[in-house]
């Protein structure tokens, strides 16, 4: 009825195999969890067929989809948080007061997974951005065309829209359509979608105010996070700020980026090529948070790289 | 029941997609303790929730009774369960995806309150005609699911709460 | 911290009662909106800080107990979280627009809970310094 112990066990060994990650026993639940639809996908009554179909040579075809299916992680809502509210409390207000002249943000959600991260930042762009007529325009990137196709859809499950994102902006920016929930055309029109690697050089690409490049250097050996870090800056803005995961830092990897804590957040920015003034350090006006509570720690520190 | 239903919102994909997300939701804890209760008795548990207003109908599921333990305790996270506790837990059941299929509805509608009966034989059916059902598996048990819509013509009225 | 679990599907209290007790919250329940007041009555020295709130309960519904909550001046720090497998678009807005804070659909994932406690900063074990 349930996972077979044969079963996990070819599945353990085929991840631990095709991607390095090691599933312990124990994590049975999860290989069903994540194994189930594409069970069902296949015409078949559950997971352990399913694990058999996978070891027959026609059924082979199908343990990439199972490899990608254990070893993505679930995307949310303002997942993590903090970042965004350092964007909103923050770094737009210091983007409208410098780029005054262009009346123009540019965004890049790096690794973007199925859209929730730009999405996340549209929102918060057509609350704090658009109003005041600028314009805005969020580049989406990620390896794999799939989940490219999904953020340019931005249709989302109901167990997706529940991860993280706040009922108001739900009923705000989503409408129900069958058993999904679609993005309204405002923030579509401002998330453009393609395919890149991060690992590769980089295609032609605008030059970015903000970057978010959140729990994916995690991933990468050092080399590649260096040459993904020096990349990344060259098509930045040297005002921007690039935003990285909680457990991701450029210090010891890459000293040409000066960082500044936000409370217990890092920003990162391109550091002047020669000797200067650094950029102004932040904050245009009181901090606040998304839901207007006051930040509980503001700038704690500023500290520069040597 | 040869009734051809009108064109529907909802369609056997729609309860399956919803079945899923039930399954990935509450049917998949880990930590499952083993049980040391004796099998449940034959006959099947029946549970049915009304929608009524603009489109007046009822949402229902069937299951075996060893099915429906199984359910439970997966629900429950307990090794013993009592038959109300089965009631219970199958009529939140139904319950989660009557509202969910509401929610597919054009017309404005309210969800009732779950009805659960248990039968030794699978339920027998009323005067209603058959929109979808799909056939659910969860924890290795089939789950019958289907959506009927009330014939407008029933004076009696329908479930209530 | 307490929370008040609002529902009257046994079942589903369970389900709440132990997600929010992996968090560290002390746990009342209620079986509908009348009987969720009684309790809000009987811990007025101390209310809890969350309730979550089932919409369909016989005698009286969540929407019901949410705009009972929201006339009284007292339960004003009470957070309201909607639970309910209500989904329409428009049932959402209402229930906002009552006086709830949140919204979550049934069927609902442990995580999807944490996720909006996360946000409204009410959950236990990420408390700001």
């Amino acid at each position: 009825m349930t996972l077979s112990p044969s079963a996990f066990a070819y599945v353990a060994d085929l991840v631990r195999r095709e991607a390095a990650i090691v599933l312990e026993t124990g994590k049975e639940y999860l290989v069903e969890a994540r194994l189930h639809p594409l069970a069902r996908a296949a015409g078949l009554p559950d997971v352990t067929a399913y694990v058999t179909h996978l070891q027959s040579p026609v059924g082979r075809v199908h343990r990439a989809a199972v490899v990608e299916a254990l070893t993505t992680n679930e995307t949310s809502w303002f997942r993590d948080r903090e970042p965004f509210d350092v964007l909103v409390s923050h770094v737009i207000p210091d983007l409208l007061a410098r780029t005054e002249a262009r009346r123009k943000i540019t965004i890049w959600s790096a690794a973007c997974s199925s859209g929730q991260e730009a999405y996340t930042i549209a929102m918060l762009m057509a609350e704090h951005v658009v109003p005041k007529g600028w314009q805005v325009e969020i580049v989406a990137t990620d390896i794999a065309p799939s989940m490219v196709r999904r953020t340019q859809e931005g249709r989302y499950s109901q167990l997706e829209v529940g991860r993280g994102l706040p009922a108001p902006l739900m009923v705000k920016h989503f409408q129900r359509s069958g058993t999904q929930w679609q993005v309204s055309d405002q923030l579509r029109s401002m998330v453009r979608a393609q395919t890149l690697n991060l690992a590769a050089p980089f295609p032609l690409l605008p030059v970015f105010d903000l970057v978010f490049l959140r729990n994916v250097l995690i991933y990468f050996d050092q080399p590649t996070k260096h040459g993904v870090l020096s990349r990344v800056r060259r098509v930045m803005s040297p005002d921007g700020y690039l935003f990285l995961g909680g457990a991701e830092t450029t210090l010891g990897v890459d000293e040409t980026w000066h960082r500044t804590a936000v409370g217990r957040f890092t920003l990162n920015r391109p550091r002047p090529q020669v000797d200067g003034p650094l950029p102004p350090v932040l904050p245009h006006r009181t901090p606040r948070t998304l839901t207007g509570a006051p930040l509980t720690s503001t700038l704690l520190s500023t500290q520069r790289a040597n | 029941m040869s009734v051809i239903a009108p064109e529907s919102p909802v369609t056997a994909h729609d309860l399956q997609v919803f079945g899923e997300e039930v399954l990935t939701a509450f049917l998949l804890e880990q930590d499952l303790p083993a049980t040391t209760q004796p099998d449940a008795d034959a006959g099947w548990v029946h549970a049915s929730i009304a929608v009524t207003g603009g489109w007046t109908g009822h949402i229902t599921l069937e299951v075996s009774r060893a099915g429906a333990d199984v359910l439970t305790r997966r629900m429950l996270l307990a090794e013993e369960i009592s038959p109300e506790d089965v009631t219970d837990a199958v009529g939140e059941l139904v319950n989660v995806l009557g509202g969910n299929v509401k929610g597919l509805l054009l017309e404005e509608s309210a969800l009732g309150l779950p009805q659960v009966h248990t039968y030794d034989e699978p339920a027998p059916r009323r005067a209603a005609v058959e929109v979808c059902h799909a056939e659910l598996v969860w924890a290795g048990h089939p789950v019958d699911v289907r959506v009927w819509l009330d014939e407008q013509d029933d004076t009696t009225p329908g479930d209530n709460s | 911290m307490q929370a008040l679990v609002i529902d009257d599907s046994r079942t589903m209290r369970m389900v709440l009662r132990r997600q929010l007790e992996l968090l560290g919250y002390g746990i009342l329940e209620a079986g509908d909106g009348q009987q969720a007041l009684e309790v809000l009555a009987a811990h007025a020295d101390a209310p809890p800080v969350l309730a979550t709130v089932d919409w369909n309960m016989p005698v009286m519904n969540g929407l019901e107990f949410v705009k009972a909550v929201r006339a009284e001046a007292a339960l004003r720090d009470v957070t309201l979280m909607m639970v309910t497998t209500e989904s329409e678009h428009g049932q959402i807005v209402r229930a906002l627009a009552a006086g709830a804070h949140e919204y979550l659909i049934k069927p609902f994932t442990s995580d999807a809970l944490v996720d909006k406690l996360d946000y409204l900063g009410l959950n236990p074990q990420r408390s700001v310094a």
